[in-house]
């Protein structure tokens, strides 16, 4: 294990970029065929991670109704309960090949499922539940899922993005505050900015777009460009470190 | 209560009052439009003219990044995309790393009747969700197969006669990004391979798009309800986008009105002397 975890480990992660970054920026042939087969791992990789984000689903909901933690234990036994049904109401309609199958209806299953389970919590949690289950368990082959997915799921995605709008005005008029030079400039480019983004700005004044534009371009471009940059560094500092062995965050624990 | 100034008030305002002005503001241009005109950005247009610089029989890959719960920003301006890519002739393929993916594809199916009587397999494809970020773009760029082995139906790659021109970035004329993820279309296919990127944001990508557009990353965007309006006068079909821009205005309107009302107690602390 120390010599997986003092040489192996160290080498590998400097192979696999080196590899990578060869391919991309000089196209050595040799090494196309290898670093296709390293990026098609981070792909299975990436999908594996969900399945531990379902794990911990599970988990943390599983725990809180051992507990009965106050206040959250029911909430937890809808998401359990949803994820579930969901799953093997998705799971039913399998065809088509092994692959196409794992990857449309189980993981796909699994996303959906997680991504409605958040939308259950924050809406009339029960009434939405038990509607859905009612609908998917009246007719399993399929077509209960759909209009459960169609209908309920993409309603409650709307909902929650649309009301969005009303705490961004709420908490502008409680926070968006001139208490200082600073506070204020930044309150008056972001006026100027709504109102070039809203044709009635130009209706009121024609100037609005212009200054809004121009903040939008050369206003803002210098310091995004910093904040990219400073990230891109960033990046490269990291890789060297991983390169030279000497990152090892990725490693777990604290040796 | 009685013994509070006005100003008091407005600090302490209650929030349902400003909930149901927003709600008035929103619905009110809805029923009754009021019809602003809307100047189009340059960048919008440089979007536009790139869709209609596409010749016949050229592959666009689209990446339908948004949920439906940015259908009301997006969705305008992707029906505006695939009408006037299907116009030039072009041959689509969708794909999209949002789990609801198919969800838009059936909604956009809906708002362009006619890609349903395109030949599916030959003039458009469905290839569906796919997850991996910059891996998965990386990796489609030299082998499309790798990562969808069947489109979203499930038939195989290999039966799609279009797929068997478009199996790697080189093939393609260009892609457009959809709410977000450009950067990976920037990155993998953009800066290895040439391949010009475009896009729409929504609202808020608008100024962390911006640097990419300067520098010629991207070579169109259009951003949020209005870049989809934008799209949609340009291409002379005003839809969803154009009716909502009214109520944008006015909401917008509203916000900057309520935000000058929160800054009033302030200003008239000042004048009072005040700390």
């Amino acid at each position: 294990m120390s010599f997986v975890k003092s040489t192996a480990f160290k080498y590998i992660p400097i192979l696999i970029f080196a590899i990578i970054i060869a391919d991309y920026f000089f196209a050595i042939a040799s090494l196309g065929s290898i670093a296709e087969v390293l990026r098609q791992f981070a792909v299975v990789i990436s999908n594996i991670a969900l399945g531990l984000g379902v794990i911990s689903l599970l988990r943390i909901h599983g725990r809180n109704v051992q507990r009965r933690l106050e206040g959250r234990w029911l909430y937890s036994i809808v998401t359990i309960i949803t994820f579930v049904t969901v799953f093997i109401l998705g799971t039913i309609n399998a065809n088509g090949a092994q692959y196409t199958w794992a990857f449309n209806h189980v993981y796909t299953t699994l996303q959906q499922t997680m991504y409605a389970s958040t939308g259950f919590f924050i809406v009339v949690t029960i009434i939405t539940f038990v509607t859905v289950f009612i609908l998917g368990t009246i007719n399993a082959n399929g077509a209960q899922y759909t209009w459960a997915f169609n209908h309920v799921y993409t309603t409650l995605q709307q909902t929650m993005y649309a009301s969005t709008g009303f705490f961004i005005v709420s908490s502008a008029y409680r926070a968006f505050r001139a208490r200082n030079i600073d506070a204020a400039l930044l309150l008056i480019a972001g006026c100027i900015v709504v109102f070039t983004n809203a044709p009635i700005g130009e209706v009121i004044w024609s100037g609005f777009p212009v200054i809004g534009d121009w903040l939008l371009g050369p206003g803002q471009l210098p310091g995004y460009r910093v904040l990219m940059l400073i990230a891109g560094f960033g990046t490269i500092v990291y890789a060297y470190r991983v390169i030279t062995g000497n990152e090892r965050g990725f490693f777990g624990g604290g040796e | 209560m009685a013994n509070q100034t006005i100003f008091e008030r407005l600090d302490k305002l209650d929030r349902r009052i400003y909930y149901w002005l927003i709600v008035i503001v929103i619905a009110w241009p809805l029923v009754s439009p009021i019809g602003l005109p809307i100047t189009v950005k340059p960048s919008t247009r440089a979007l536009y003219d790139g869709l209609t610089a596409v010749q016949e029989g050229d592959v666009v890959l689209i990446d339908i990044f948004m949920s439906v719960s940015t259908w009301a920003e997006c969705m305008g301006g992707l029906v505006v995309e695939t009408n006037t890519l299907l116009d030039r002739g072009a041959r689509l393929v969708y794909i999209g790393d949002s789990v609801d993916v198919s969800r838009s594809w059936d909604r956009l199916n809906e708002l362009v009747p006619r890609l349903g009587t395109l030949e599916y397999g030959t003039d458009v494809v469905f290839l569906g969700y796919y997850t991996g970020q910059d891996a998965a773009a990386s990796q489609m760029a030299v082998d499309m197969s790798s990562i969808f082995p069947a489109d979203h139906f499930g038939t195989p790659i290999e039966d799609l006669p279009l797929m068997r021109d478009a199996n790697s970035a080189t093939d393609y004329a260009m892609v457009l990004f959809t709410a977000e993820g450009e950067v990976k279309w920037i990155q993998q296919w953009g800066a290895p391979y040439g391949v010009p990127v475009a896009g729409m944001g929504i609202a808020m990508k608008g100024s962390a798009l911006a640097p990419y557009l300067a520098s010629g990353d991207i070579f169109g965007l259009a951003v949020g309800v209005r870049g989809a309006a934008e799209l949609e006068k340009l291409a002379g079909m005003p839809a969803a986008a154009t009716t909502t821009m009214d109520a944008i205005s006015s909401t917008h309107l509203l916000f900057v009105i309520l935000i000058v009302l929160a800054n009033l107690p302030i200003i008239f602390n000042k004048i009072k002397g005040g700390s």
